[in-house]
């Protein structure tokens, strides 16, 4: 026989002004089960919450209603006192009597009226809850990272730092990403490659930490402190173990071809490694040019290597590691030029983009830091950037702001300036955008004392006449056409999703946005998780970001992953779906409208083994118990469990009086 | 390939030398257009700003017109083109703006008719294989630059033409005789014709830009499809000349006018003797005369 106990909860004046919660406790006695009731200041207090756990005891209940504020508020608080009083904590039910009654009417007699109701149907629902057990899932307690920018770089040591193995996963031969090619950065004008190196060989050396490079995710099971992620390591044709990155091959190496690094401004051999200072500082071989790949000719490279490190034969090779949380990290990569046909569709050589502009100025560029304009070699005396290539630009390109470009084009004013002092650069804006710490500073600076000349209008056309190449556009706060005749253009084109990143969402089970970049769990809350538990974003993967930011998210999703990795088993509440195997005809309704993937086919056999049919079948650990299977189910054969079919109608009974 | 040629207003008034190389070629390639029996003048470039239903009323009856022929329509003035277009794209929704004009026209009329320009149809359809194998007279070595105007391709949505920063239709027919195609960044910037007669020295300043863009560029003569770019650029050349103190002498010419003469067409059927600019030094010159 149920014995429930009704609480109900003044909330201060909360409740008590618009319910008249003494006789809501009195008329409860009336309903059937219940055996106590009792009406309090402030139920949440330590004072109520003994009230209810004495009351656990000393009435043998079976079941509770708190009648006070929404579940989300206290739920977890009475609960908690339930289970402390030796009551399984899912037979307390919460009835809304504040936010969904009191605070939203005036009428005292409604209030009461509603309050009662409101308490009828939880009563009759917790006469039928069942008990239930939360879910206690094991950890691996190792953590993969995929993207070896500055953002996966710090994830990954952070996560190292906490004592958890990392394994590293990078597209390119070498970690560093795009920050690992950047001449200065704002707003403090240090050397990217000064500040990045020595953070690519702590990574490196670090005991803890493996780096997988020019590996690529092709699979990933499980869920989350659970998961097993299959990694395509690429044929490199150079065994990275017994190579030592002497460097004679490339030297010998015949074949040149446009270095993705230098930004096609510079040539690499088709042996290479993308930067000297890369790590691991092992080449691979560019199978597309390689002539003894293409061509079955020279084979200079392996002939010269002392030791035997390079395999013509080699092949993709797969590994499998099991991880209990994953970082992504993918970054980002710009807009080509030849995105942009009124801007010369890349035809100019003098047009480039502000990541060319980058290597051009960069001591360790093709140029050795010489400023040269690509198509001549002269001398650029007059620069001309263009900020929003692409960005802020709806109808033809992207709507969002890509954010770092004000920054940077402030930048390589800078850097333009400290080349030739005499030069003189232009900036086209239709905003300046600096809020960060020191940018408006900086941008200043770059305007006042640096001689950039800053002219706010859009580029309606670049085009070449003669040996000059001419920027057309509109001064809006003059309101006159300009022209301006220049050695080389800068477009500041925007940050774009990385190819490939929706496939690889896809085969992490994560959100992407209409652009293409990770979607968070929650923009202002949970802005480095995703809806999938157990994996974590950061940096640009999520939408375009600076330095400094991205730094601070791969902390953030490395914190994250620690937190979760820390406990060896992970519980979990026991609000979970379940699957009546009887009934169940395999329809798959409820596969297809699960959000989380967490419902797969099982199969039934009989005795012999056999085959007999297929029924859906929940992982506990990554069901959230969101009940977006349950209305799909046609025969009703999948239940969340805590909301039950009859459990919930019980509760509509009662309110319609049945 | 069934068309009604759609000539405009300029080709049967300023620009009869158009009309004249398009009814030759139509000729001379055996194609299947004939000029629409019941076509009436678009408005041109007045009408639209005056009266927008009147206007729209004018191209739907040369829609209808097209219909009553059974044709499609090969349009040769890219004003004419952008406006039969507009008209096709009002008939295709349900608007006020469609009731009111087919009330102006007094009738229901279908526009499943394909509309497209001369030079689509010649590089499109007819193709570029067969253009080289008609070539009898090759225009070698001749450098051209093919000025394509601001009108036939924008708006690109509505024109439909080619690639509205670069288009290439005009090259690859031109390059199909045995021409040499001059790249330059001013094929489709605007020749300020619209403001030839109220604001003259705009038009002069914009037009002047264009011809020393494509001298710089190395091009002899240029080639154009809008007659009243030809009229910009060839009829007031002298005058740009001398306010600027520049020679610059370089003959315009319809495209229709230069495939002619590589089809070995009699220069003066082709009517070249109407230009402003002489052509004739230049093309003895290069030994195509």
């Amino acid at each position: 026989m149920a014995r429930i106990g009704v609480f109900v909860c003044w909330c201060g004046s909360n409740i008590a002004e618009t319910v008249d919660v003494s006789k809501v406790a009195e008329v409860s006695k009336s309903i059937p089960g219940v055996v106590y009731s009792v009406d309090y200041k402030y139920m949440c207090s330590d004072p109520g919450q003994e009230l209810v756990k004495n009351a656990i005891k000393e009435h043998n209940l079976t079941g509770v209603v708190v009648a006070s504020c929404s579940p989300r508020m206290h739920e977890k608080t009475f609960r908690k006192a339930a289970s402390d009083a030796g009551l399984n904590p899912y037979m307390l039910e919460m009835a809304n009597i504040r936010e969904q009654c009191s605070w939203v009417h005036n009428d005292m007699d409604e209030g009461t009226q509603k309050s009662i109701d409101l308490v009828r149907m939880m009563v009759e629902k917790v006469k039928r809850n069942k008990p239930l057990e939360d879910i206690s899932i094991p950890v691996t307690k190792k953590a993969m990272v995929i993207g070896g920018g500055v953002t996966g770089i710090q994830a990954a040591l952070d996560i190292a730092a906490g004592g958890i193995p990392v394994v590293l996963v990078e597209k390119e031969s070498s970690i560093g990403g795009k920050m690992s090619a950047l001449d200065e950065t704002f707003p403090t004008l240090d050397c990217s490659q000064c500040i990045l190196t020595p953070k690519m060989v702590e990574v490196a050396q670090h005991p803890l930490v493996e780096i997988i490079s020019y590996a690529e995710i092709e699979k990933l099971e499980g869920f989350i402190g659970n998961f097993k992620a299959t990694i395509r390591k690429k044929a490199r044709y150079v065994d990275v173990d017994a190579c030592t990155g002497c460097g004679t091959c490339w030297q010998k190496c015949p074949v040149k071809v446009d270095s993705e690094f230098e930004q096609g401004l510079g040539k690499r051999k088709a042996i290479f490694i993308p930067f000297p200072q890369a790590i691991p500082s092992r080449p691979r071989i560019d199978a597309e040019n390689c002539l003894k790949l293409t061509k079955d000719r020279c084979g200079i490279c392996e002939k010269v290597c002392p030791t035997k490190a390079i395999h013509y034969d080699d092949k993709d090779e797969f590994i499998e590691v099991e991880v209990g949380a994953i970082v992504v990290a993918t970054g980002y990569k710009i807009m080509p030029v030849s995105a942009f046909p009124e801007y010369g569709g890349g035809q100019y050589l003098d047009v480039v983009t502000s990541l060319q502009f980058e290597r051009m100025v960069c001591a360790s560029g093709p140029t050795l830091g010489d400023l040269k304009r690509p198509s001549d070699g002269k001398l650029p005396e007059t620069v001309v950037f263009v900020k929003c290539v692409g960005s802020r630009d709806p109808e033809h390109h992207h709507s969002y702001c890509s954010k770092i470009c004000c920054m940077y084009v402030a930048k390589q004013t800078m850097l333009y300036r400290h080349k030739v002092h005499h030069g003189n650069c232009y900036v086209f804006y239709i905003d300046v955008r600096s809020n960060g710490k020191n940018y408006e500073e900086f941008v200043r600076r770059a305007q006042e004392k640096e001689g950039a000349q800053y002219i706010r209008g859009r580029v309606s056309a670049i085009y070449k006449d003669g040996d000059d190449m001419v920027v057309e556009g509109a001064d809006t706060l003059t309101n006159s056409q300009i022209k301006v005749k220049c050695d080389l253009v800068v477009l500041a084109t925007a940050m774009e999703a990385p190819d490939g990143i929706k496939e690889l969402a896809q085969k992490l089970g994560i959100g992407y946005d209409q652009h293409g970049f990770l979607t968070e769990a929650h923009p202002k809350l949970r802005p480095v998780e995703t809806a999938t538990a157990g994996i974590f974003l950061a940096g640009c993967a999520l939408s375009p970001r600076d330095i400094p930011d991205s730094v601070s998210e791969g902390s953030g999703a490395a914190a994250k992953v620690m937190g979760l990795l820390s406990k060896d088993t992970l519980e979990k509440e026991g609000v979970v779906a379940i699957v009546n195997e009887l009934t169940c005809v395999g329809c798959q309704n409820c596969i297809r409208v699960c959000p989380y993937n967490a419902i797969e086919l099982k199969d039934i056999c009989n005795r012999q083994g056999e085959v007999q049919r297929q029924v859906a079948n929940v992982n506990p650990g990554l069901c959230t118990g969101c009940g977006t299977c349950t209305p799909s189910c046609p025969s009703r054969s999948i239940e969340l469990l805590g909301f039950r079919d009859t459990e919930l109608y019980a509760e509509i009974n009662a309110l319609a009086e049945l | 390939m069934k068309y009604g040629y759609y000539p405009g207003c300029s080709a049967k008034s300023t620009a009869p030398e158009l009309d004249a190389t398009t009814l030759a070629l139509i000729d001379f390639l055996h194609l299947d257009i004939k000029e629409l029996k019941d076509w009436v003048c678009c408005g041109a470039s007045s009408l639209h700003s005056v009266d927008k239903v009147l206007h729209t009323a004018l191209s739907v009856m040369t829609l209808d017109a097209a219909n009553a022929d059974e044709r499609d329509i090969m349009v040769q003035c890219p004003a004419c083109l952008a406006h039969v277009l507009e008209a096709k794209e009002v008939l295709s929704e349900d608007s006020a703006m469609k009731s009111d004009v087919l009330e102006a026209v007094g009738k229901q009329v279908d526009a499943k008719m394909k509309i497209h320009h001369f030079s689509s149809i010649l590089h499109d359809e007819y193709g570029l294989d067969k253009i080289r194998e008609k070539v009898k007279n090759p225009l070698d070595s001749l450098k051209i630059a093919s000025y394509y105007g601001c009108l036939i391709v924008r708006p690109p949505e509505l024109m439909q033409y080619d690639d509205p920063e670069n288009p290439m239709v005009m090259d690859n027919l031109l390059s199909a005789c045995g021409a040499e195609p001059v790249q330059w960044p001013f094929k489709t910037k605007c020749c300020g014709a619209g403001t030839a007669i109220s604001d003259t020295d705009v038009s002069l300043d914009l037009t002047y830009e264009i011809l020393r863009m494509a001298r710089n560029n190395g091009a002899e003569c240029i080639a154009v499809l809008c007659p009243l770019c030809q009229n910009n650029l060839d009829l007031r050349q002298k005058k740009i000349e001398q306010r600027y103190g520049e020679k610059l002498n370089l003959p315009v010419l319809y495209y229709t006018q230069l495939l002619g003469l590589a089809f070995g067409l009699d220069p003066i059927m082709l009517q070249l003797n109407r230009l402003f600019v002489d052509p004739f030094p230049l093309l003895k010159s290069k030994g195509i005369l």
